[in-house]
């Protein structure tokens, strides 16, 4: 359990103009910050199958005179939730088997309240910085290790492995428009990066 | 190679509805003419895109001379004076007064800045039937200048929003591209570009807009609404600024 007072925090201002500009300090605002939460842990190391699991329960947030109206918002990698698990399981003599889990809440990420028009363009009105979550992030990857048949000058293995094996497509970006396909809209766009991506490694010591 | 492994998908997101938002756009230019102000409400990001008009507003303009400019309601929403022109270096204020609620704002016309010629030359970069257009002009050195410049491709405005300061060129001899993707420019295309010089809170305002229509992580910053002029919460600016158009055709 943890309570931590963060002082001298800084943030970029809004509209902060960062390229080609000789004094960026300019752009920045100074503020104060506290992060506080509970972690729990547990382990087993003995047996044919160990591994551990970790849950923490958190909250980070950051407060600027200059931003949301002086009032707290959340940082951006403020996780109310993280999940990890981690079991490996020794079938046999060369047969081993492992899978991670993490599940974790989304950034905080500033998304449009409304909208309204500029000059004949649509334009978006945010009200709160940070006040909305992207989906959360889960994953699991599952792997199976084949040890060599011992020999005297050399060690070797095999491993097999899935990341991601449920294909979940964490967002990378999302992105607001005005729509293509349905003039007189808006939408908005999730770009993601990867997916499902097996592997097979060959080990070789020697 | 992101562009070969990244996918995009149109998603549903839960958006807050905040509450209606007054928008105020002012403008007052150099030209001999009707002047206007256009005033509407924001809408929740799920509505198509209708602007509730706002009527039956109180508008003026008065100048430092103590002048006042009346405008009138030609069409819901849209306000427009007697004509008059700014003079250079003078400042205006702008008064708005719906119901019970007062805006205003003050802007500084600037003195103008000639924009000599609009060019147009083939992309540097891969595709070759498209034309990047450049604006020339000097830029004068005694002063700090700002300015925005408006595309427009066979009469139609081009969505990006266009700004520049002298804090690189000062005095110098500009030549700037206009750089978009939105649209491809080819021979025999109109291509027309206006040229305001705005002041400096104008500057940020449209600075921060165009800041936001970075499209994905490279060009994104934390968005966030950009600096009005206008007091009161109001969305919106006041701008009284130069104006000089010109067109070419692109060979």
């Amino acid at each position: 359990m943890y309570y931590k007072w963060l002082q001298n925090q800084i943030d970029y201002k809004d509209g902060a103009q960062l390229l080609l500009n000789q004094d960026v300090e300019s752009q920045l605002v100074y503020g104060t910050g506290r992060a506080y939460g509970i972690e729990l842990y547990a382990k087993k190391k003995y047996g044919r199958f160990n591994g551990w699991l970790s849950y923490t329960l958190s909250k980070a947030e950051r407060k600027f005179a200059a931003i949301n109206n002086g009032n707290y918002y959340p940082a951006t990698q403020d996780r109310t939730h993280d999940v990890s698990a981690v079991g490996i399981y020794q079938f046999s003599k060369r047969w081993s088997f492992s899978g991670t889990f993490i599940y974790a809440t989304g950034n905080a990420v500033t998304y449009p309240s409304g909208k309204y028009v500029i000059g004949g363009l649509t334009t978006f009105y945010y009200s709160q910085r940070n006040g909305y979550r992207e989906p959360p992030d889960s994953r699991l990857d599952l792997g199976a290790t084949l040890e060599g048949k011992p020999h005297k000058k050399y060690h070797s293995s095999w491993t097999f492995g899935i990341y991601n094996v449920y294909d979940h497509r964490d967002p990378y970006a999302i992105t607001f428009r005005d729509s293509k396909t349905n003039p007189g809209t808006t939408e908005a766009v999730e770009t993601s990066l990867f997916g499902r991506i097996p592997s097979v490694t060959w080990n070789f010591k020697f | 190679m992101f562009a070969y492994s990244s996918c995009q998908k149109v998603i549903n997101l839960k958006l807050n509805n905040a509450a209606a938002q007054i928008v105020i756009e002012g403008n007052v230019t150099d030209q001999l003419e009707p002047q206007y102000v256009f005033i509407s409400q924001s809408v929740p990001f799920t509505n198509t895109n209708t602007f509730p008009a706002v009527d039956g507003a109180q508008v003026s303009v008065s100048d430092s001379t103590g002048a006042v400019h009346q405008f009138s309601e030609i069409e819901p929403g849209i306000y427009a004076s007697s004509p008059f022109k700014g003079i250079y270096g003078a400042t205006y204020q702008m008064n708005v007064k719906t119901g019970n609620n007062a805006y205003t704002a003050k802007s500084t016309m600037p003195y103008l800045v000639n924009l000599d010629s609009v060019t147009a030359k083939i992309d540097a970069f891969g595709n070759s039937n498209n034309r990047g257009i450049y604006v020339n002009y000097q830029d004068p050195a005694d002063v700090a200048n700002q300015y925005r410049f408006v595309l427009y491709v066979n009469s139609e405005q081009v969505s990006n929003i266009f700004t520049n300061d002298d804090s690189f060129t000062n005095g110098r001899y500009v030549k700037m591209e206009l750089f978009q993707t939105a649209t491809t420019i080819s021979a025999n295309d109109t291509v027309t570009v206006e040229m305001q010089c705005i002041d400096k809170n104008i500057y940020k305002y449209w600075f921060s807009l165009a800041q936001q229509q970075g499209e994905g992580p490279g060009g994104a910053t934390t968005p966030a609404n950009p600096p009005s002029n206008i007091n009161n919460n109001a969305l919106g600016y006041f701008s009284v600024h130069t104006t000089q158009t010109k067109s070419i055709i692109v060979y």
